[in-house]
């Protein structure tokens, strides 16, 4: 030792520091690992305390980390289709409007990982609408296969102000249960109420924007109860020369734009983002409005008067011939990109995710906003179906015991290019401006076509 | 041998003969010279090759297949867009100098309070776009906006919806690129009529030009290269605005006032197709590329021109 120069004490110093400094975290490496997870914000905080609740609880049962970014809706997705476009991805991803917007067309490309022996493990718990929502086509490999996993859903409910039907002189009783006198009825109360000095009240808080997704959920929704279900097949293909699909989609643009034209909608609805039609909703612009999920009402749950006594929420009405209409159930999906560092690890989340106890746990410490699509979570636990509760067990009981139909851009990925590109409400509005319902059927189902001609399924 | 100074930089031989004499790679630097100038190049040749050069050649490789534009060109609302950008560049940047350079005679008053109204006048230029952006949307709100709540006030007239037709919409759009970037323009504006001598303004007084006549004959042609100048960059920069129509109208009504900057965002990340938003992009490439050569001929005459 009493020969070492002080350039080599130094240098040895150096070496066993950086030696040190590379070799420790790859011990701790070997005993847990770091999850890359992208995960969409709530609605409010307690949709992420609930998330926050859920990930500490694996990490302490794994012994791993995770890694979140939180993010809102859009933001995230253009994370997401970066992510996508550049190779680099996480390990595990789920955003609120991914399998309308984003996983039809990954899985088509063959870029997403297929998850079925993780949805395998609760198979026989999850319904069938969420099971088939979450099979997608894969063009590479020519299969169609479970590119996501389901672990909550959410349809259109209708929330309403009981205080306005009264305030109009009517009573919730008298809301007919048919599909046209249903939505003629809020043009009467909207009538009454501007009597009495309420200027600037609408009855129909319709989304006839193009942006967003409630436009689309709404349209489609008004689409099959009018007879149009059929527009697009579990094999994928397009059915716009059906005269049922064409007669439904000439009476769905009459309703919703002779709604705008006569007044009855609020002017401001063609250019309204997602959460508008809630905010025009709180401010009681609009009596009722059709949205995704209970989060208007869930929102204002510590407003007592108003969560318990003066909003109600109300599932779609039948159809004019007082058939049960099936209510198209949104499947929200976890999925892990290909090229995912830690895919054990990723399973090994979504498996303790859709353990039946941690998911009915999670759903509930985010208010009961989302669905669970495991209908024996609603039978067991009383929660789901609190008679107390007048927004949770309506919209329970028609999205997980009512029946429910799975969203057309799982069938074809065309759809949801149909649904980013909004035509639907690219027609309402050609409508709106003049052109016959009849001509802007025809115009929208040549744009539909032709997108879908770009996507040929053979299953 | 000896060298004197004028010898040295090449003062005195014919410029034919200094061309012949090339430096090589290294600027004619040895040994720890070299290694000093490297040392101050590499970091800024890393980053111009990470953060200018990789994006760009990145955006050009997603936008490069037929395909993308073939489904571009097909998309209904492709050729309103061509049209909206034109009137948005078209308008919006003539009208918005041609007001920069009124107001910049205005401002060059020497009255303190108009000095004081000129700090005033820079405000909307100063604050960040896009929350003021935001406020305009909400203002032209068609049922609780500012403006129409203050025509109901004060006239008792109800506004139109301004958001929800094209034509409305698009004004909007232009009015508000309008009111944010003037102050800028004009700032440069009297900048550049701060830098004619005023000896040319006396003697073209002594000649008997005066008011409009001084303006015509002494003012505008000694600004007209920078106003030029001015036009061509302004018009690059108006080309990739995406947050003026982004958060004034988001597109709408009916996705009809998008322009090519937003239909490319839109196409990427809301169709999930960013090939097809690349070449939304890049199709404003035919327009971009003449402007971006004519300004670098503007910028490299040798002599100063106002």
């Amino acid at each position: 030792m009493g020969n070492m120069s002080r350039r080599g004490v130094i240098g040895g110093s150096l070496g066993l520091a950086a030696g040190a400094g590379l070799a420790r975290p790859h011990i701790a490496r070997a005993a847990s690992k770091t999850l890359t997870v992208w995960w969409n914000q709530g609605f409010y905080a307690a949709e992420d305390q609930a998330f926050h609740n859920l990930v500490a609880a694996w990490e302490k049962a794994s012994g791993n980390t995770v890694d979140l970014t939180l993010l809102p809706g859009q933001p995230l997705n253009e994370k997401i289709v970066s992510a996508f476009t550049s190779g680099h991805v996480p390990d595990l991803m789920y955003a609120d409007n991914a399998p309308a917007q984003i996983i039809p067309q990954t899985a088509w490309d063959g870029k997403l990982l297929d998850v079925t022996d993780v949805v395998e493990t609760q198979k026989s718990e999850l319904s069938e609408t969420a099971l088939q929502s979450a099979q997608f086509y894969n063009n590479v490999e020519k299969k169609r296969s479970f590119y996501g996993v389901p672990f909550k859903g959410a349809t259109l409910n209708i929330p309403t102000w009981k205080s306005l039907i009264e305030k109009a002189g009517y009573q919730m009783s008298d809301v007919p249960k048919t599909w046209d006198p249903f939505f003629a009825f809020f043009e009467d109360v909207q009538k009454k109420l501007r009597a009495k000095g309420m200027r600037h009240t609408y009855g129909l808080g319709y989304t006839l924007s193009t942006t967003g997704d409630d436009p689309n959920n709404l349209f489609v929704q008004f689409l099959v109860g009018h007879g149009g279900g059929g527009i697009v097949t579990p094999d994928g293909k397009l059915h716009v020369d059906d005269p049922k699909v064409r007669e439904a989609m000439v009476k769905t643009l009459t309703q919703l734009a002779s709604a705008f034209k006569g007044g009855y909608v609020p002017p401001d609805a063609l250019n309204w983002g997602d959460p508008d039609n809630n905010n025009a909703f709180h401010s009681q612009e609009v009596v009722m409005t059709p949205n995704d999920t209970i989060s208007i009402s869930s929102a204002v749950m510590n407003n007592k008067q108003w969560y318990y006594e003066d909003i109600v929420t109300s599932p779609i009405p039948l159809d004019n011939d007082g058939k049960p209409v099936s209510v198209l159930l949104g499947v929200l999906l976890a999925f892990i990109p290909k090229g995912s560092g830690n895919v054990d690890a990723a399973k090994d989340f979504i498996r303790y995710l859709i353990q039946p106890e941690h998911l009915d746990l999670y759903l509930k410490e985010a208010l009961g906003r989302w669905l669970p699509v495991m209908p024996n979570l609603v039978k067991n636990d009383p929660y789901w179906l609190d008679p107390q509760d007048p927004h949770r067990q309506a919209a329970v009981k028609q999205g997980v015991l009512g029946p429910t139909a799975t969203w057309y851009y799982v069938f074809n990925p065309a759809f949801a290019q149909v649904d980013a590109e909004h035509v639907w409400s690219v027609a309402t509005s050609d409508v709106i401006n003049g052109m016959t319902p009849d001509q802007a059927t025809t115009k929208a189902f040549e744009r539909i076509t032709a997108i879908f001609s770009k996507y040929q399924t053979t299953s | 041998m000896a060298m004197d100074g004028a010898s040295a930089i090449g003062i005195g031989r014919p410029a034919a003969a200094r061309r012949t004499r090339r430096l090589g790679w290294n600027g004619g630097l040895q040994g720890s010279d070299r290694n000093w100038a490297l040392a101050f190049l590499v970091p800024y040749a890393a980053i111009f090759l990470a953060f200018v050069l990789l994006p760009v050649a990145y955006g050009l490789w997603l936008g490069h297949r037929p395909s993308s534009y073939a489904a571009l060109f097909s998309d209904p609302i492709y050729l309103r867009t061509l049209v909206n950008t034109a009137l948005f560049l078209g308008i919006g940047v003539n009208l918005h100098l041609f007001l920069a350079l009124l107001l910049s005679g205005y401002f060059m008053s020497r009255n303190w309070w108009v000095r004081s109204l000129l700090l005033v006048f820079i405000l909307p230029w100063a604050v960040p776009s896009i929350p003021t952006f935001i406020s305009i949307h909400w203002m032209l709100n068609g049922e609780w906006g500012f403006i129409n709540n203050a025509l109901y006030t004060l006239f008792g007239i109800d506004g139109p919806s301004w958001l929800n037709y094209r034509w409305p919409a698009l004004a909007s759009v232009i009015v508000s690129y309008i009111w944010k970037w003037t102050p800028f323009w004009t700032v440069i504006l009297i900048a550049g009529r701060m830098a004619i001598p005023q000896e040319l303004y006396e003697a073209a007084s002594v000649d008997g030009a005066t008011g409009i006549r001084r303006f015509t004959y002494v003012t505008f042609p000694l600004l007209a290269n920078l106003y030029l100048i001015c036009t061509l960059l302004s018009t690059i920069w108006t080309l990739g605005d995406f947050n003026t129509v982004y958060f004034v109208t988001g597109g709408g009504p009916s996705l009809s006032t998008h322009v090519l900057a937003t239909l490319g965002i839109r196409d990427a990340f809301i169709v999930d197709n960013p090939e097809v938003g690349m070449a939304a992009v890049l199709s404003a490439l035919p327009l971009l590329i003449p402007l971006v050569i004519i300004l670098m001929r503007k910028l490299a005459k040798t002599q100063v021109q106002l």
